[in-house]
């Protein structure tokens, strides 16, 4: 939630920290911040409230609240403590709900000769600087009151329900009723969404604790008006706006549950805006009132507190932070009965008061304390253990490991939700993902120095049967089952098993989960070294090979022919591998693989040729003869 | 001819660094199925049906009912039933997260999930463990930590871990001491035993030791990745 550092600090005798400090002390104490804006003589602070907190602080009393515990003082005035006036009943405007379970508290109020205009300037300006649009002035009063006090409003055009008295009626939509909301779209409803309806005509005028409707909407004709204020069913406004894909600022509030006491503080506050701000009297007002929860006692002692944190917290620390939270309290020796504010409808078990308690009390002050000594001896994974084996024994025979994409395009399982229509299904098996791999490093076998690609993969597949866990050998070139097949021999006489599987299309694949079923892991994992190496990111251009071979008189290392080569190439040079050598007549004949690629373009063989040139020349100047 | 050894990809390499500093610590490597339902992955965690905490992690669910494990959590109260206390487990795996993939978001990657119970388990036996952990790992006794609140419905208290790592404040995991109602699920006395819990991306370890820019060069299959380490 985005929150301005100068309304925040209206809440104040004291001038606040700065918007750095303030936003440190609620990163390390309360929530997640994602960022600091200056915004004219503004600060944004932009906190994210995570769920066990969005029924308390997705508004700025909530905010400030907070900071009033952190900075262990009191706020100057608090919109939601005390006693309000009950208003008289309104004759112009009655209220049923049919179904109190759906929307516990439902209170309205009428409005008569309202001047429908602009906003003043604080308020346009409140609400643009965080980046909400000005309406009119009794739309952003509503919109004003939700932002400082978390509870959603909302106003109707009294004279747009129909009769001289109205009504509004609290119902569930019939099976494919329809409306259209402020913004002109139109939602056809199921029997389970909760709607407020104009009980004369039997038309809906709002998607409960979602959005308003066309029908009744202020506009700037509006004279008389009739302001919602109400608490509805967290699960039942999260279901529909995730049946009708409608996501707004009220229902982010109703699905975290606000208290429902918040409602009366909340009509009053925006009565007396509007009546400043937009003139008007107020007719009456209008309220049904189902069970409402009250806030829950608990019961927690220092024993537990210091056994969870594994601090040292005294009474009179807890006392003071449980005082400073708003709690109010009992204790009794080192037990505490503990009454959280109505709003902090988070607190409900012991521990939840232990983390109220950590927090203020500060995480900074905990020690990094080792795990004691134990008996119990942990036990080696056979899993892992024959897949680090394999692992070690592949990779000495050449294999390179990859990790592959789960999601693919065939299967037996499928997501409902997939990313893209080409990975709706869990793969069946490693080969396909396996051949592709190969193939697209074939492409680059030069940049690896090496003649074919031998790859390896272990993982799980998702087959009729369940998941297992499967191992893919793969080789590219030709004759690939003899290699394959050496491969099988080795796994064969290192793990001790006998292998079913046979190659098929240049893939090994075999069930390592039934491999590995009857053999019995070591006691310990094999030896490893810890690697430190950096990445460096490698060219996305394509490479250009040069093949050069020599004679050279008996004698003569390949290492010097190399170093020879390397120093005329520079830094377009990627690699020169020796890839063949033999003797005849009592000379030594090199082969090498030249390997060009650039960091910044393709090369063209513009490019390589003049290095080439040189090449030839300083290896002819040696009396190198070039074959 | 020069022949060349392969390389075991840096996934396997980081696990297996990680199994030897977590064995040292007297922690059992366990694991489990990559497909599972609602109730292990959310409901014995303590995530309630339709509540919003469930839009903390998107989900792959799947034709016929099941779903793919959004966290190594989705373990936790399985191995809680299968043994008593004292119990010091990590669990390395993949999971998975229906989010666009960019060059920090992939929709499958890897966590290790540790959890310890015991008696007298606190949070400071928590910052202890994870800063063993890291400074091994990073081979950097310079390393310190840092608690911030959060939340994950399966912890109370919930915190968020930093390191500080060449000078610089990095966010981490999330981890906590185990929910009493998870507890309970597992068949765990909480007035006996207290425990915890941490959650850590693997990709994430490795991208900050080795300096990689890019997940998703994890799942790729190119050699170019792979043979660098």
């Amino acid at each position: 939630m985005k929150v301005s550092y100068n309304w925040l600090a209206e809440y104040f005798d004291a001038p606040l920290p700065s918007p750095e400090e303030v936003g440190e002390l609620l990163t390390f104490h309360a929530y997640e911040l994602e960022g600091i804006e200056q915004v004219g003589n503004d600060y944004v602070i932009d906190v994210d409230i995570l769920p066990n907190r969005s029924g308390d602080s997705l508004s700025h009393r909530g905010i400030a609240r907070e900071l009033a515990t952190l900075l262990d003082c009191q706020l100057k005035h608090d919109p939601i403590r005390g006693a309000i006036e009950e208003m008289k009943k309104s004759n112009i405007c009655s209220v049923e709900v049919v179904d109190t379970e759906l929307c516990d508290r439902y209170t309205s109020a009428v409005i008569q000769g309202v001047s429908i205009g602009p906003s003043p300037d604080w308020l346009k300006k409140a609400l643009e600087t965080l980046g909400q649009r000005s309406i009119n002035n009794v739309v952003d009063a509503t919109n004003y009151v939700m932002l400082n006090m978390g509870q959603p409003l909302h106003a109707f055009d009294a004279d747009k329900l129909a009769g001289d008295t109205k009504k509004i009626l609290v119902r569930t939509a019939k099976d494919g009723e329809a409306i259209t909301t402020l913004s002109e779209d139109t939602y056809t409803l199921t029997p389970e969404t909760l709607l407020i309806t104009d009980a004369v005509t039997d038309t809906p005028i709002a998607i409960a604790g979602v959005k308003g409707g066309k029908h009744a909407d202020v506009d700037s004709n509006t004279t008389n008006i009739v302001l919602e204020s109400a608490h509805f069913n967290p699960t039942s406004v999260r279901k529909t706006t995730q049946r009708i894909k409608l996501f707004t600022d009220a229902s982010q509030r109703f699905q975290n549950n606000p208290s429902a006491e918040l409602v009366g503080y909340a009509l009053h506050d925006v009565v007396k805006l509007i009546l400043e701000i937009a003139g008007g009297t107020l007719e009456g007002g209008s309220e049904v009132r189902g069970a409402v929860q009250g806030p829950e006692v608990v019961t927690v002692d220092l024993v537990h507190i210091n056994g969870l944190l594994g601090t040292a917290i005294t009474v009179e620390e807890v006392s003071d932070i449980l005082e400073r939270l708003g709690c109010i309290h009992d204790v009794s020796g080192e037990v505490f009965t503990v009454t959280p504010p109505f709003e902090r409808r988070d607190i409900v078990i012991a521990e939840d008061v232990i983390e109220e308690i950590g927090r203020v009390y500060g995480y900074e002050h905990l020690e990094a304390k080792q795990l004691p000594e134990i008996e119990k001896k942990p036990e080696v994974h056979k899993g892992f253990y024959f897949a680090d084996s394999v692992r070690n024994v592949l990779t000495e025979a050449g294999y390179s490991e990859v990790y592959g994409y789960t999601f693919r395009s065939k299967g037996v399982y499928e997501a409902i939700n997939a990313l893209a229509s080409d990975k709706r299904f869990l793969r069946t098996n490693l080969s396909e993902g396996l051949n592709e791999y190969l193939e697209m490093n074939t492409h680059n076998a030069p940049l690896f120095g090496v003649d074919r690609i031998k790859i390896f993969e272990i993982g799980t597949v998702f087959t009729k049967e369940g998941e297992h866990i499967s191992l893919a050998l793969g080789v590219s070139g030709k004759k690939t089952d003899t290699i394959l097949n050496d491969t099988k021999t080795l796994l064969e006489r290192t793990l001790g098993v006998s292998i079913n599987e046979s190659p098929e299309n240049n893939v090994l694949e075999i069930n390592f989960t039934q491999l590995i079923d009857g053999l019995q892991e070591g006691e310990r994992y094999e030896p490893f070294e810890k690697n430190f190496t950096m990445y460096t990111s490698y060219s996305p251009y394509p490479f250009i090979t040069r093949d050069i071979a020599v004679w050279v008189p008996e004698g003569t290392t390949s290492e010097s022919i190399k170093e020879i080569i390397s120093a005329e190439t520079g830094e377009l040079m990627h690699s020169v591998r020796l890839f063949d050598e033999f003797q005849k007549e009592g000379r030594v004949s090199y082969a090498f693989r030249l390997v060009f690629q650039s960091m910044e373009k393709t090369l063209t063989d513009e490019e390589v040729n003049p290095i080439m040139d040189m090449v030839y020349k300083t290896l002819a100047e040696k009396s190198y003869e070039i074959r | 001819m020069e022949t060349q050894k392969g390389h075991k990809h840096i996934l396997s390499q980081a696990i297996r660094e990680i199994t030897e500093i977590f064995t040292g610590m007297g922690f059992t490597f366990v694991s489990g199925p990559e497909m599972t339902n609602d109730h292990d992955n959310f409901e014995v965690l303590n995530f309630p049906d339709d509540h919003p905490a469930r839009d903390m992690q998107d989900t792959f669910y799947l034709k016929g009912g099941g779903l793919l494990r959004t966290h190594m959590s989705a373990l936790q109260v399985g191995h809680m039933r299968e043994s008593e206390p004292p119990i010091r487990v990590f669990a390395p795996g993949k999971v998975y997260r229906n989010e666009a993939t960019d060059a920090t978001h992939e929709a499958q990657f890897y966590q290790v999930e540790g959890m310890c119970i015991d008696t007298d388990i606190t949070l400071e036996h928590l910052k202890g463990t994870l800063e063993t952990l890291l400074k091994k790992y990073f081979d950097d006794e310079n390393i310190v930590t840092r608690f911030r609140p959060g939340y994950f419905p399966f912890v109370e208290p919930g915190v968020e871990l930093d390191m500080k790592y060449k000078g610089k404040w990095i966010e981490l995991l999330g981890a906590g001491m185990i929910h009493p109602m998870v507890l309970t699920n597992g068949g765990i006395d909480s007035s006996e035993y207290s425990g915890f819990a941490f959650g850590m991306g693997i990709e994430r370890l490795v991208m900050i030791k080795h300096d990689v820019g890019d997940v998703r060069k994890f799942h790729d299959g190119d050699l170019r990745f792979v043979t660098q380490f």
